[in-house]
């Protein structure tokens, strides 16, 4: 008998609608225990659960100031509001931002007063309690631009961004999260710093750099 | 980007990663860890949930490479391999594996791993050509030297 390949029949597995692969699992037990194989939902293990840190984005020029980390990091955080020793995991509350901090190999809590450095990298981790947007936009020199933007759909839970590693231009980085119940562009997000309501939550932040 | 959403791609696709390493490596314990691994390069790679053709291929391709990493590692690091403890499949999985597993150390890996996803997984040559990256014709080149290599080896007393 002409197996079909396991790609094949994995895919089919996944969902890709194949005639060939269906007539033949109709003749081949082989096969169909293969295919039942690939398909067993199996006991979720810790090592996943512990593997669901921070995923690093890929670099992207997003603005100037920062360009994207693709590396491993333990964990910092700095929130808007409350510290905690975990991540935040919670919509209750108004939203909040956990800033996650990377500096060469080693990781610190920022202390929300000594500055950055040049190479430092951040990932903000926004916990949205109930809005359905978050956006992280650059407020330097009063021009807003657009880092990250993300629909939440309702799962209340927080938002991680791509990473972003600090250059050695100017002596503070400006960014503002916004949580919002609808999408917003640039020109709206401009209009939206500073607003905190049950349409809009403006959080603000900025980060003291070190001279080169 | 936590804990939920990481169990959804453990649940739509470890078994089948698991079920690729274990036709690799034939032992069970290997071939959980190598597939643990791919798991989470999988993870990180941040590929378009869903697109089963797109992550398959990944799948595919980053497990085929770092098995034929650890099968060279292998025939470094152990004079006796681990047993066979997995189910010989439809392919002559056995046989074809011992093949690779023995040339592993002396052979381009480019050809290794056409030969993993000729002879173990038994792609076609187009599919090998789409999970490699390159020409049918390139597949073909690559399994002749392989085929060349074993009947040497076979010939060699």
């Amino acid at each position: 008998m002409n197996h079909p390949s396991r790609l094949a029949v994995d895919r089919f597995a996944l969902g890709l609608p194949s005639p060939e692969v269906e007539a033949h699992l109709a003749a081949c037990p082989e096969c169909r225990a293969h295919l039942a194989a690939v398909g067993a939902r199996l006991p979720v293990p810790g090592w996943v659960r512990s593997s669901a840190g921070p995923r690093w984005a890929p670099r992207s020029p997003l603005v100037a100031g920062f360009v994207a980390l693709a590396a491993a990091m333990a964990v910092l955080l700095l929130r808007t509001g409350t510290t905690t020793s975990e991540p935040a995991t919670t919509a209750k509350g108004p939203p909040a931002v956990t800033i996650w901090l990377k500096r060469g190999a080693a990781v610190a809590a920022w202390d929300q007063k000594s500055p950055l450095r040049p190479g430092d990298s951040i990932r903000i981790e926004a916990a949205p309690a109930g809005f359905g947007y978050v956006t992280v936009v650059s407020t330097a020199d009063s021009a807003v631009k657009t880092l990250f933007t993300q629909a939440l759909n309702g799962s209340g839970r927080p938002v991680l961004t791509p990473a972003w590693e600090l250059d050695a231009r100017g002596t503070e980085e400006h960014l503002a999260v916004l949580f919002t119940q609808a999408p917003v562009d640039e020109a709206g997000a401009g209009a939206l710093l500073g607003r905190r309501d049950a349409e809009a939550w403006c959080l603000h932040e900025v980060l003291p750099k070190e001279s080169p | 980007m936590g804990a939920p959403d990481i169990e959804r791609w453990y649940h739509g696709y470890f078994a089948l990663i698991r079920e690729k390493c274990r036709r690799m490596l034939g032992d069970r314990d290997e071939a959980q860890d190598l597939a643990q691994d791919t798991f989470i390069r999988l993870w990180r790679a941040q590929l378009p949930l869903g697109d089963a053709r797109t992550v398959t291929t990944w799948i595919y391709k980053t497990a085929t490479r770092l098995a034929i990493d650890r099968l060279r590692a292998r025939t470094v690091r152990e004079a006796h391999p681990p047993s066979e403890d997995v189910d010989p499949g439809p392919f002559g999985l056995v046989s074809a594996r011992r093949r690779i597993v023995g040339l592993a150390g002396s052979v381009p890996a480019d050809e290794l791993a056409a030969a993993v996803l000729d002879r173990l997984d038994g792609l076609t040559h187009a599919e090998c050509a789409e999970v490699l990256g390159v020409s049918e014709r390139t597949v073909r080149r690559l399994l002749e030297r392989f085929d060349a290599r074993v009947a040497a080896q076979e010939a060699s007393p």
